[in-house]
């Protein structure tokens, strides 16, 4: 599946794995509000989807972000940053498999926000647990981090459409792409 | 000959490292309670090693406080007060999990570490990540470039202004849409500059090996310098990019001889 992407796409791509990063690990002191990553994460994951349109292409961006992030040494680094990035990539591109063709490209962005959040809370929740924490306290943190990152992953979401359609507009971005969800689903099993 | 032994090497040291960290990270959630003071030791070996390389300690105890301080209400509210040593060492696992991570990260250099996980990743996306980890610094200019301009145009993206949300839109659309613009147009040329130098005509990939002589200065930048789109940052490492412009295909001539 990985190897169907063109070079074009796979290093743009890429380069949103790093604008990704870049802009995080910039902002990360300033602002210092928990849970702020998860606005520019699925802005970036859905900007590729928007942009590239194939099944795969958000969890090959977490998992670029991810080891861009762990080489770099962006924040607290290491092994972990792959799944911490590519665990919602993972889960949004899953959910797509259920929703797509289904909504417009709105709403199908913020269910996947939503999925992407779920999915942030549960890789600590799992963290967590795995390190002995009782169970009461894993969940209320894991519904703290759920609700924070969702907060900022459906503002993310709501900006997507309106970004894609400048870029549209720019003839930057194939019009295909983005409204292949809304307009003719069967297209989208290829 | 002794190149090539110098690049094995340290290939082999840095995928040690990795396998290193990832062993003590694992370690920090399944060892029983009473092992952790032996982990705990190792660990601090392994902050000193860094200190020794002149790694900043600061958002380790930053972050190690933040946990402490999120998590220990928690069981204070829930659990009551007995409970605090627990809590305690739920939060040194986590941290200690986490630690072996930032050690592997700020005492490799990322094109060893990049070199190593090429031998599981495809070609081309390892080909992407040298090339996204060479245009960092040019992508950090322009996106900073672009928020000076915007703040100069009197947008309301400063930091300050950014306290309230309601400006966060205006800084997608100042910000990020032209950097978007840029990097469609960058894929586009750069995919187009490789393709031309016959990108994806051999199957295994070739490095840029260390040489025994170079400082800590050249780092992954090596690997994408022949393309056009980064030839502004490669101005100020000229040498590296003669060097590199002569492409994979000199480095396994050289070491043939």
């Amino acid at each position: 599946m990985k190897l169907s992407f063109n070079l074009q796409d796979a290093l743009f791509i890429g380069f949103c794995a790093t604008l990704l990063v870049a802009i995080k690990s910039m902002m990360r002191l300033k602002l210092g509000l928990s849970g702020h990553s998860m606005l520019l994460m699925t802005f970036f994951y859905l900007i590729c989807y928007g942009v590239v349109g194939k099944k795969g292409c958000i969890t090959v961006c977490g998992l670029v972000t991810g080891i861009l992030a762990m080489m770099l040494s962006v924040g607290k680094g290491g092994p972990v940053l792959i799944i911490k990035f590519g665990l919602p990539a993972l889960a949004m591109d899953l959910t797509l498999l259920f929703i797509a063709g289904l909504f417009s490209f709105r709403w199908q962005s913020l269910i996947l926000a939503a999925t992407a959040s779920i999915a942030w809370g549960l890789k600590s929740g799992i963290g967590h647990l795995l390190a002995g924490m009782t169970l009461q306290v894993a969940l209320a943190k894991f519904g703290l981090e759920v609700v924070q990152g969702g907060f900022f992953a459906l503002i993310a979401a709501l900006l997507v459409p309106s970004v894609l359609n400048r870029l549209q507009a720019h003839d930057l971005v194939t019009p295909a792409v983005m409204n292949k969800p809304s307009q003719t689903p069967e297209n989208h099993k290829d | 000959m002794q190149i090539k032994s110098i690049k094995t090497s340290a290939k082999h040291y840095c995928f040690a490292a990795l396998v290193v960290s990832i062993v003590l990270a694992s370690c920090a959630f399944f060892l029983p309670a009473k092992a952790l003071l032996g982990l705990v030791i190792v660990d601090i070996a392994l902050v000193l090693h860094a200190m020794y390389l002149k790694q900043k300690t600061f958002i380790l105890i930053k972050m190690g406080l933040m946990q402490l301080l999120v998590t220990l209400p928690f069981y204070y509210f829930i659990h009551g007060s007995a409970s605090l040593f627990d809590g305690f060492i739920v939060v040194l696992r986590v941290f200690l999990a986490i630690l072996p991570g930032w050690w592997l990260s700020h005492t490799q250099r990322p094109e060893r570490l990049g070199e190593v996980l090429c031998w599981w990743l495809p070609a081309q996306w390892s080909f992407v990540i040298a090339a996204s980890i060479g245009l960092l610094p040019y992508i950090i200019k322009e996106t900073k470039e672009i928020y000076t301009i915007q703040c100069l145009r009197g947008a309301r993206i400063t930091p300050k202004a950014l306290r309230n949300p309601k400006n966060w839109c205006e800084l997608i659309y100042c910000v990020l849409l032209p950097m978007l613009i840029e990097l469609l147009k960058l894929s586009k040329q750069m995919a187009q500059a490789a393709q031309l130098r016959h990108f994806g005509h051999n199957k295994t990939p070739t490095h840029w090996p260390d040489t025994p002589d170079e400082g800590p200065h050249i780092n992954a930048v090596n690997n994408t310098a022949d393309h056009p789109a980064n030839s502004k940052e490669n101005q100020d490492i000229s040498p590296i990019f003669t060097h590199q412009s002569t492409s994979p295909k000199t480095t396994s001539t050289r070491e043939q001889q």
